[in-house]
């Protein structure tokens, strides 16, 4: 009891590192700088305060010189904000008591804290809003009748979007069986031959392809399908198929490699054939990855316009004909968004939830999946 | 001879495995040949755009189709305006969700709900965001833009920028996540020991470790905002004349290389007009994927160190 | 005179640029126990991946020499062949994962596309669990996954799945280097009762267990075989002094 008194009651012996010159007020000198730019930074650093002002000068020299434009008006927004910066840190240098030097860190690192989740969660606010406004103009329009006709010709009320939904699946479905079997067997190649130059240069072409604009794809299909053939569906599910390779191709690349060794192995030493260890043993244990890639590459082009636009067109009407125009949930949406009646805009917020609800089960459903059937390795 | 009568297979297995290796390689060589034949169909539809136009193309301002007249600096402005705007939007928002998921908070519940979250918002169709945005944010810039004095469009590069940006938070976001997770606890833990508080490790450590890969993060969400056709198309209003002042570019209609194609590649009647359009696309294809390969090439690099 | 199974005659591997199975020239006779010895890289591991052919799947890797089972040359046959007649097992147990107990024991049929009728492959099933010691413990859940089997049972279905090949050979890499003491004497004991069908040759690190089970042992060094002799003889009064300094313990 005694000597814990004693001790409390000492001084403390730690050195404590004196600043020459006043201690500045850290919100002070925040807030000068705040209002008056490089002249509020002299409150908290001379020198700090020169070499700020000679550069809004210099700008404002060459504003006078060309005129105000948008470059320049932009670099004077840099150089306030690291005037409130300079100012910021200089006053921070100059506190002298070490214990409140170090609470101030303290808190410098609680506020941070806190202003790190408040911009993280509030990117949240966007989704939650289009979500909700989606779902409200929506449900109401969809009931039986509206997923089983088509729309009613301009300005007539009622009608519906099966054709965009029939023409969706039908064009997606398309698309897939082209990019699957492709994709599942690109991916193949790339995990099993890491090494050589056709992988290095195949892996580049389907970066590059993951990366290429939809409207580009778009434009590439209307000259090799589209001009000799027509419009029609398939030149829309070829196009929508060259986006979904990627995704597929990756996927799978991925999977496979994270696959053991041994497992290849085992079944090679059985005299199994490689056609068959692949085939056989090494793609379904990796199915989890591969479905989910897949899925995820569905999800994905089922909301996709662009490449729609001049392929496979819109039509109007119920059809299954894939030599011919056909409609899509997307294509639609954008064409009735941006027509001036209200009765398209109606089917235009139904077929929004509806393909916002296939996009979101498709991801769900992914989630689900890799959760699921992860084979124990 | 084998004693097990059963394993009496024709040599035709072997003939199996060498067409399945042949398909292999074959499905791989397709890739080599999609990518070189988008380049040459670009270059060769654009061709009679590049003899008769040139270089000047790319900086003239008046674009006319009517009396002729071609040129893409209107576009080149509109993309990079809104592309860098949402971009400067976005870095905080991304840079934040990154740090909170890599460094403060990187398993559990809420994280996990934040980075579902943060995926939805990169699943939801670009069109679905243009669409909503054309009837519930449009009306609010526009009362905005009243406020502070400028012609009242309420669609234009303003408000494509604001809706861009919450698109591309998702591809730096998950993309600085996974690089901040990387981080090596050693090196955090010299500067706890050092008597460093969060934030100035992770200013002083995390950051400028990952500074390279978050720089990777942001040119990817860049590619993606350049490339970007729908969502900005419904909101860009569709001019391509040039106004005159900073403010009235930025609130005002305007149109980028991917609108501009979405929207005259129908009305294109003569090959001149079909073809600067497509020399856009070959302008918007280079700079996507330069853009896109550097971004990857870094990431690359990261992965490996 | 006992049939000489597996046989090398001035045999080399490379990986690249490097030799690490030098000349080797070797008589291996059947229904014996042949244990394989040497220090880490010796060449012991790779030369038995030549005998049926799974060097040569690694980038790279080149063999030369003569390396016969029976009369007949394994680098002229099919190599497909080569593995229906000689089995391995390798250090790790690898039972495929999304295949049932039943279907891992069938795969080197199943997965060749043998179609055989039930009668069949339950009879094969039985016949090889048994053989490996593992029939009474999973005969009632033969058609789950495996999953739920020790390390030890894992590598006896491993052993079950290269019997149902009915081979000539089964190759055994370091078979119980994973495995605790009491799953590794269980496949000690099935080594005693396999050479009556099977010829077997186990690379391994383990003298005791070499001085256990085998009949003859083989001591690679440096990518050479050293000495090759019988078990007992080996390590009572080895002829070569690098096999004394190796089994002294002056290196290992």
């Amino acid at each position: 009891m005694d000597i814990a008194n004693q001790l409390s009651r000492q001084p403390s012996n730690r050195q404590t590192i004196v600043y020459a010159g006043k201690e500045k007020s850290v919100l002070a000198a925040f807030l000068l700088a705040l209002i008056f730019g490089p002249l509020g930074v002299f409150y908290a650093s001379i020198r700090g305060g020169i070499i700020m002002t000679l550069i809004c000068l210099a700008n404002v020299a060459l504003i006078v010189l060309f005129g105000s434009n948008l470059f320049l008006e932009i670099i004077a927004v840099i150089v306030w904000i690291i005037c409130i910066v300079n100012a910021y840190n200089a006053a921070k240098a100059t506190i002298k008591d070490m214990d409140r030097r170090i609470k101030f860190r303290n808190n410098e690192s609680v506020l941070y804290k806190s202003f790190i989740i408040f911009l993280a969660f509030v990117v949240t606010l966007p989704l939650i809003i289009v979500l909700l406004y989606i779902i409200k103009q929506g449900v109401l329009q969809v009931n039986w009748h509206f997923l089983t006709h088509v729309p009613a010709p301009e300005g007539e009320k009622g009608g519906g979007i099966a054709n965009a939904l029939v023409g969706s699946l039908i064009i997606v479905a398309m698309s897939s069986i082209v990019a699957i079997p492709i994709g599942i067997l690109s991916g193949i190649y790339l995990s099993e031959n890491p090494g050589t130059k056709l992988a290095y240069y195949s892996g580049l072409c389907v970066d590059i392809l993951q990366g290429v604009p939809s409207i580009v794809v778009g434009i590439i299909i209307y000259f090799w399908i589209v001009k000799p053939f027509g419009f029609s569906a398939v030149s829309g599910s070829v196009a929508l198929a060259i986006m979904m390779m990627p995704i597929v191709i990756r996927s799978t690349e991925q999977t496979l490699l994270l696959l053991p060794p041994s497992l290849k192995e085992a079944a090679l030493s059985l005299g199994v054939p490689y056609h068959r260890v692949i085939l056989k043993v090494i793609v379904p244990c990796g199915f989890a990855g591969i479905l989910s890639g897949i899925i995820l590459s569905i999800a994905r082009i089922i909301g996709e316009t662009a490449p729609l636009l001049f392929t496979a067109l819109g039509n109007n009407y119920l059809s299954a004909n894939i030599a011919k125009p056909m409609e899509s949930l997307p294509h639609m949406i954008y064409t009735y968004a941006t027509s001036p009646y209200d009765d398209q805009h109606d089917l235009a917020w139904g077929a929004s939830f509806i393909l916002l609800m296939f996009v979101l089960l498709l991801n769900i459903f992914t989630k689900l999946i890799t959760r699921k059937w992860n084979i124990q390795l | 001879m084998l004693k097990n009568k059963r394993l009496d297979l024709s040599y035709s297995q072997m003939k199996w495995e060498t067409i399945f290796r042949r398909i292999l390689v074959i499905m791989s060589i397709i890739m080599l040949i999609l990518v070189a034949g988008i380049f040459i169909t670009l270059v060769v539809q654009s061709m009679p755009s590049i003899k008769t136009l040139g270089i000047g193309y790319l900086w003239g301002k008046v674009w006319d189709p009517v009396n002729n007249v071609y040129g893409a600096y209107p576009f080149l402005v509109g993309t990079l305006l809104t592309s860098f705007t949402a971009l400067i939007i976005s870095v905080p928002f991304s840079y934040a969700i990154s740090i909170y998921l890599g460094e403060y908070n990187p398993k559990g519940w809420l994280s996990n709900l934040l980075k579902n979250t943060i995926e939805l918002i990169a699943a939801v169709p670009s069109i679905i965001y243009g669409f909503w945005a054309l009837f519930i944010l449009v009306p609010v810039v526009r009362t905005f833009e009243i406020k502070i004095g400028v012609a009242p469009y309420g669609v234009g590069v303003c408000s494509a920028s604001l809706v861009l940006a919450v698109m591309i938070i998702p591809y730096a976001a998950s993309l600085g996540t996974s690089l901040i997770r990387m981080v090596p606890s050693p090196l955090k833990e010299g500067a706890y020991a050092l008597g460093a508080t969060r934030f100035e490790v992770i200013r002083r450590v995390v950051l400028p470790y990952t500074r390279s890969g978050l720089f990777a993060g942001i040119l990817l969400s860049l590619g993606r905002a350049l490339g970007e056709t729908m969502a900005v198309t419904v909101l860009i209003g569709n001019t391509s004349a040039i106004a005159h002042t900073f403010k009235e570019v930025f609130f005002g209609p305007g149109n980028t290389m991917a609108s501009v194609i979405a929207n005259e590649f129908q009305e294109a009647d003569h090959t001149m007009y079909f073809s600067a359009l497509i020399e856009l696309g070959l302008v918007l294809f280079f700079v996507t994927v330069i853009i896109n390969l550097i971004g990857k090439r870094i990431i690359t690099k990261y992965t490996n160190n | 005179m006992e049939h000489t199974v597996v046989s090398a005659s001035k045999f080399n591997a490379w990986f690249g640029d490097n030799h690490v199975v030098k000349d080797v020239s070797i008589k291996i006779e059947k229904n014996q126990v042949i244990a394989v010895m040497g220090p880490s890289g010796c060449g012991k591991t790779t030369f038995l991946r030549c005998i049926n052919r799974m060097h040569e799947l690694i980038p790279g890797a080149t063999a030369k020499g003569s390396l016969k089972l029976y009369d007949d040359d394994v680098y002229t046959m099919n190599p497909i062949y080569v593995r229906y007649k000689i089995g391995m097992v390798f250090q790790r147990p690898n039972p495929f994962p999304n295949l049932s107990i039943y279907d891992n024991v069938v795969a080197g049929y199943k997965l060749n596309g043998l179609k055989m009728d039930k009668a069949d492959m339950d009879n094969i099933v039985q016949k090889s669990l048994t053989s490996a010691a593992l029939w009474n413990e999973v005969k009632d859940s033969l058609h789950k996954k495996g999953t739920f089997l020790s390390g030890g049972q894992q590598q006896r279905l491993c052993i079950a799945r290269a019997i149902a090949m009915e081979p000539e050979v089964i190759l055994f890499d370091e078979p119980t280097s994973a495995l605790d003491p009491i799953s590794t004497s269980s496949v000690e004991q099935l080594f005693h009762e396999l050479k009556t069908n099977y010829t077997l040759i186990i690379v391994t690190h383990n003298m005791q267990q070499a001085a256990r089970v085998s009949d003859k042992t083989a001591f690679f060094y440096v990518g050479e075989l050293v000495e090759f002799d019988e078990t007992k003889q080996m390590f009572t009064a080895p002829k070569d002094v690098r096999t004394q300094n190796y089994i002294t313990g002056r290196f290992s």
